[in-house]
């Protein structure tokens, strides 16, 4: 169970979270929704260890972690897919993807883990693209190399970033299959996401951040009922 | 990985009989054998520095500037060893480590906090060394200190010590690139905070990686003192030897195995032909071809004896690939 509790955050003079609270329970697909600048991305960054908190907590399993390091962070089991396409452009697809092998036991399971990863990912997994530079792969591919990246190391949790931003209709459609069959292993995914209405469908829970406060909160079909929602997000 | 260059049949035959040349160099008589020894012994020194810098600069892109500090430190631990009666080789593998260990706290404090402190605090090291050094009278002095001499006071001895080592350096490099340690020093070059964002401890890889690069700039500076006998704060811990180590990778082969053996070639010669006509003469020769290596061939003189698909980069492959719309 991963735990964020009265989560205060900012940069500079300027807080930008305020006291956010929510929790991602075992194989659930959780959402964090809201438009820009609300917050979400700085949210992340912070479970992350990426910026360091002003107050509350983050709980791994009833365990603060939010005075570690990123990579402990990493090692304890949580995976970060970033919004900016985090690739290694010179590297190739299969290097990319050994990267993230930093524990026993990812390297142990790697075998394994890349026989799954190819299946969800089959765009990427072709012999030659294998081969091919990761900076040479469309954004999309890109998009999709650093979820794999990120299963690679056989996260307990799997923190997403706006995947669909940027990305053609049909490719985020591709995208949220596979993060559906990513949800269907059991891991638990927190998917932060602009796309209202793709993301309210698949999700178990969501949670809305508008200027840093939580405002709304409950499952996908509550929330694409809600007046509030219909007007303000999915504008019907 | 653009930093390794694939090995094919040719290479490894040239290769071959560039070794057995440096091999027999000492034991077939040809005219100016004896020179020629001890200019391919500084050149090989020289690789060893270089080499030790292209660890990490070349791999991980962590510059330093003042790779002289473990140079000059090693010289000095490996001299006080052989006074001390031990072996000139055993002195060598403790003046190694001992560095070694020395670089570790710096590592750990300088790649704590992102940003130029490595390049800075390197630099500023080798100069609190040459100081130190010069001031304290138990360490060296102003005089210098003497080594007794070894085997590798001679000059077949010291010159088949280097060349052993200059091999040992260009596979250790190789090695240590190919594997997974080196897979995330490139990464680091690229991205650092992708790297945290995957869970690469960042800061564990460049500071075990400095350990490896400093006790082999500590190595390079034990033969130097083993072979000249003299050692003197102004000369080893002189910010020359930190510029020398980035030119010779840098006109070599930034990142790539061969390339400081390539550069450290190329220093040697123009310092053999110029300097006696005008002192000084061969840093302007190298300033330009430095300059001139930047703009032709930013990978360093190694990517000539490459293959040409080696030679392009990630961007010429794309082009390759890329077919003609149908008009």
């Amino acid at each position: 169970m991963l735990e964020v509790k009265n989560l205060s955050v900012g940069y500079g003079n300027l807080q930008v979270i305020h006291e956010v609270s929510f929790a991602l329970g075992e194989g659930e697909l959780v959402a964090l929704l809201g438009g820009n600048g609300a917050g979400k991305t700085t949210t992340l960054k912070a479970v992350m260890g990426l910026l360091p908190p002003w107050g509350g907590e983050v709980l791994l399993d009833g365990r603060p972690i939010h005075e570690q390091k990123t990579p402990s962070i990493v090692s304890l089991g949580l995976a970060y897919v970033p919004e900016h396409k985090s690739v290694f452009p010179k590297m190739t697809v299969l290097e990319n993807l050994e990267l993230a092998l930093n524990s026993q036991k990812a390297k142990e399971m790697k075998d394994e883990t890349m026989r799954e990863v190819f299946d969800l990912f089959p765009r990427i997994s072709s012999k030659t693209k294998l081969r091919q530079m990761a900076g040479t792969l469309s954004g999309g591919e890109q998009r999709m190399l650093v979820i794999a990246r990120a299963l690679m190391s056989l996260p307990a949790y799997l923190l997403l970033d706006e995947p669909s931003l940027g990305l053609a209709p049909v490719l985020v459609q591709d995208l949220f299959e596979a993060i559906k069959r990513i949800h269907a292993k059991g891991v638990p995914i927190f998917l932060v996401e602009q796309n209202v209405n793709l993301t309210l469908q698949i999700v178990d829970r969501a949670y809305v951040l508008e200027q840093g406060k939580i405002v709304l909160e409950g499952s996908g079909q509550e929330l694409s009922e809600m007046p509030h929602i219909r007007e303000s997000y999915l504008g019907i | 990985m653009q930093a390794i260059n694939q090995g094919n049949k040719k290479t490894v035959i040239v290769l071959g009989i560039l070794t057995l040349a440096a091999l027999a160099l000492p034991i077939v008589g040809i005219p100016y054998q004896e020179y020629a020894m001890s200019v391919l012994t500084f050149a090989f020194i020289y690789t060893l520095l270089g080499q030790s810098w292209n660890l990490l600069g070349g791999l991980a892109k962590q510059f330093s500037l003042g790779h002289a500090a473990f140079f000059g430190l090693g010289a000095f631990a490996t001299a006080a060893c052989s006074s001390l009666g031990m072996p000139a080789l055993i002195s060598l593998a403790v003046g190694g480590v001992a560095v070694a260990v020395f670089s570790l706290p710096i590592g750990l404090i300088c790649f704590s906090a992102r940003g130029p402190y490595f390049t800075i605090i390197t630099l500023a090291i080798a100069e609190i060394l040459r100081i130190v050094f010069l001031w304290r009278p138990e360490l060296s002095g102003s005089e210098g200190i003497l080594l007794p001499p070894s085997i590798f006071s001679t000059r077949i001895g010291i010159y088949y010590l280097t060349l052993g080592l200059t091999a040992a350096s260009i596979f250790t490099f190789r090695w240590m690139a190919r594997s997974k340690q080196g897979l995330a020093l490139v990464a680091i070059g690229d991205d650092e905070d992708a790297c945290s964002e995957i869970g690469i401890k960042v800061k564990y890889i460049k500071s075990s990686t400095l350990l490896v690069s400093a006790g082999m700039a500590a190595v390079a500076g034990g033969c130097y003192g083993l072979f000249t006998q003299y050692l003197s704060p102004n000369d080893v811990f002189s910010i020359n030897y930190s510029l020398e180590a980035i030119f010779i990778s840098t006109i070599g082969g930034i990142g790539s195995a061969f390339g400081p053996l390539v550069g450290a070639l190329l220093v040697s010669l123009l310092e053999e032909t110029l300097n006696p006509l005008v002192p000084g003469a061969h840093l302007l020769v190298l300033g330009a071809i430095l300059i001139t290596i930047m703009f032709l061939l930013p990978k360093g003189l190694v990517t000539l004896f490459k293959k040409s698909d080696d030679k392009q980069g990630p961007r010429m492959q794309i082009k390759i690939k890329r077919r003609q719309p149908a008009a």
